[in-house]
């Protein structure tokens, strides 16, 4: 059991950590954004591999900082990219879990 | 009662060894220490010997399975209690982490203030397993 002042004061490092974390997650989205637009693009396996694995790092990362919607969104997306690379037309799903997470993330 | 001293945290994502080493440290008052990927992560767990290690499940190059495996192979490491960490987790994947030897398993995204209290429970119903065992 912690004392009070041990989790205020653990609650005082986890809001500084949330706060550097929000202004990455706004560069997190820029790239993810970059690379789920080079897939479209390039329809290259490789390019697509990395933005599922982005998607992936994202959607279990932003919710652990309370960015549980982002999290959400960015796992939608992440399940979209997969069936595309299974070979279904899922890029209007993809684009628009990217929306949605980028709109949260704001 | 046993208590945990030192965990190793084990994922390739930044962020995450940071919100993770808060928890584990300032929440769990455990001293923390960080691996950015498998191999990295076996060569830290030898020289540091933790009491637990947190390993992250899809990690590029060694993933967690394979580095659990590494982990069992080497003397050093061998009965380290292993916890995976990750966001997906389905029955059937609980049981093949656990054939794998695992403890169990964190799912992904994690509240930081409850993840100590978690691991906790896991890492003591093993001990506690264990000393009925012996």
């Amino acid at each position: 059991m912690m004392s009070t002042d041990a989790r205020d004061q653990a609650l005082g490092r986890l809001g500084e950590v949330r706060e550097r974390f929000a202004a990455r997650l706004r560069l997190r989205l820029a790239e993810l954004g970059e690379l789920v637009e080079a897939a479209q693009r390039q329809a290259s396996r490789g390019q697509l591999a990395e933005a599922v694995g982005a998607a992936h790092r994202l959607a279990g990362t932003a919710g652990s900082y309370g960015y549980v919607e982002v999290g959400e969104a960015a796992a939608g997306l992440e399940r979209a990219l997969q069936r595309i690379a299974g070979g279904e037309d899922e890029w209007a799903a993809a684009l628009d879990a990217l929306a949605r997470a980028r709109r949260r993330g704001e | 009662m046993r208590e945990i001293q030192k965990v190793l945290l084990v994922d390739d994502d930044e962020d995450i060894r940071v919100i993770g080493e808060m928890a584990l440290s300032a929440v769990g008052g455990w001293t923390t220490v960080l691996a950015r990927g498998g191999q990295e992560a076996i060569e830290v767990a030898a020289t540091e010997q933790p009491d637990v290690i947190l390993l992250d499940v899809m990690m590029p190059g060694m993933d967690g399975p394979t580095t659990l495996r590494g982990l069992r192979e080497r003397p050093a490491t061998a009965t380290i209690p292993v916890v995976f960490v990750t966001a997906k987790i389905q029955r059937h994947e609980l049981q093949r982490y656990r054939d794998l030897g695992a403890l169990g398993v964190i799912g992904k995204p994690f509240d930081p203030m409850g993840l100590p209290k978690t691991l906790r429970e896991l890492v003591q119903r093993s001990w506690a397993a264990e000393t009925r065992g012996s």
